[in-house]
């Protein structure tokens, strides 16, 4: 399986979203609570990207970063996405999600 | 307006002709003369909007009028266009919603005149492509007339905001008055959704915000078009608000279906009545599409191509279609649907993302 260092995990904040570009598939990486989640940068509701989530604007939480449940809310209209299997109850159907790990320099690494 | 590229969000000029600023009570109380209102507001508060729903059953935010944020004043107006790309804005408050359906008519009138002067003071600039639409007090006619003639001559007002609802009729004829003060000003009539209370026995949130503001839009569009407004106002232009616009062809088709079985009754509309009027000058369907625009926002096209195509064909979205967001609610729509839909053109992208807005408003 091929991997790609994503960058230092600094650069990916706790609770929130961090889009990255692999070999033109948009993903999206979260960082919850120090373990690393991927998923498809898409929703498929609207085809707007996920990786908002967690972020703030103008005083509200655009979707939600949820660490216990080990899920997202897209931060556009709050479908919900489980982070481990890319499922939605609502569409039941999944988005494709990736592995995550960190290497010994604390780097992000990304397998696909 | 001058037109850049306008093949990307980014570099597209866009209008979103319904974007919701918030007015926080303490705000508005500053712009409230009467003491006995502001007695009673800043105590109670707004009063609420006579709605059986709460949305918020139906979602998974706790606050879904305000998912993406508040914009309270020009510089948080300024941040939330931007991070949707869009350059102008004509604002309309959530408090406007709210009033159109609620109750103590002499309060309500009081709150929307501090709104209004609110708006001319400190928000609308159009500098910085933040324009509005003076909010009518619709349940008082002459104070509605009173409102627009106080506040239109600011250079940033570019319309009149009304609600449609389940119980005014915008057809009726006390609303000429109305007519005469914005067709002489080449002012549009901006009319939005407001409150929900249309039908009894929904049994979902879903069920009330598909169908209770179409059908409320749908029953002032023909209620304005049977009763004449648009014989006695030809140059009136309505930008109906989030109303939809799927229905469009349905109801053309049907308005004109059944005015040419049974159009025998129209003479006996009040304004008609009085012009001596036996029947509209035109067939229902063409006020349809001359004198109304339509909002995008919730845009619901179907997904297959053809279909879409289709829809945007009968719907004459080129010239009828006004772009918007309905930002910051957990409905809003953003503008990439019109750059990602292979079915939209150049053309119809362009008009709808400010042309058409332009031609509403006198941008």
């Amino acid at each position: 399986m091929p991997t790609v260092v994503l960058g230092s995990s600094e650069e990916f904040p706790e609770g929130e979203g961090v889009p990255v570009s692999v070999d033109g598939t948009e993903i999206a990486v979260f960082n919850l609570g120090g373990t690393f989640r991927a998923i498809l940068n898409n929703c498929p509701h609207k085809n707007l990207p996920l990786d908002p989530a967690g972020s703030h604007q103008l005083g509200a939480v655009l979707g939600a970063v949820d660490e216990e449940r080990c899920t997202i809310q897209c931060p556009w209209h709050n479908l919900e996405f489980d982070l481990e299997s890319g499922h939605n109850p609502v569409l039941d159907r999944a988005l494709p999600t990736f592995d995550v790990t960190t290497n010994d320099a604390d780097e992000v690494v990304l397998e696909y | 307006m001058s037109v850049s590229s306008e093949t990307s969000v980014e570099d597209a000029v866009i209008c979103d002709a319904d974007f919701h600023n918030t007015v926080e009570i303490e705000t508005l109380l500053e712009y409230v003369e009467d003491a006995r209102v502001e007695r009673k507001v800043r105590t109670f508060g707004v009063p609420r909007q006579s709605s059986p729903w709460s949305p918020n059953y139906a979602r998974k935010v706790e606050d879904g009028f305000h998912a993406l944020g508040r914009a309270r004043n020009r510089e948080e107006i300024v941040e939330a266009k931007a991070s949707m790309s869009v350059d102008t804005v004509v604002v309309n408050p959530n408090l406007g919603s709210t009033l159109s359906a609620s109750q103590w008519d002499v309060v309500k009138t009081e709150l929307v005149r501090a709104y209004n002067t609110f708006l001319i003071e400190e928000l609308a600039d159009p500098s910085a492509g933040i324009y509005g639409t003076v909010l009518l007090p619709q349940w008082d006619v002459e104070e509605s007339v009173r409102e627009v003639r106080r506040c239109a001559s600011h250079d940033g007002v570019v319309g009149a905001q009304g609600y449609y609802t389940g119980t005014v009729r915008f057809g009726e004829s006390p609303f000429d008055a109305l007519f005469d003060e914005l067709t002489a000003r080449d002012l549009p009539l901006a009319l939005h959704g407001g409150g929900y209370s249309l039908f009894d026995r929904l049994q979902t949130y879903n069920e009330a915000v598909t169908f209770e503001w179409p059908s409320m839009a749908i029953v002032n569009v023909l209620n304005m078009i049977f009763s004449g407004v648009f014989d006695a106002y030809p140059t009136l232009t309505v930008l109906l608000q989030e109303a939809g616009v799927n229905w469009i062809p349905f109801v053309a088709n049907r308005a004109d279906e059944m005015y040419q079985t049974g159009p025998d009754d129209v003479q006996f509309t009040e304004r008609l009545f009085e012009r001596d009027q036996t029947y509209l000058e035109r067939l229902p369907s063409e006020y349809l599409f001359r004198n109304f625009y339509y909002t995008t926002q919730p845009i619901a096209l179907p997904n297959e191509g053809r279909h879409a195509e289709a829809m945007l064909e009968m719907c004459d979205a080129e010239n009828t279609f006004v772009f918007s967001s309905d930002w910051p609610h957990s409905t809003t729509d953003l503008p990439t649907w019109l750059f990602e839909n292979p079915k939209v053109s150049e053309r119809m992208r362009r008009k709808i993302c400010h042309e058409n807005a332009a031609e509403v408003f006198g941008l």
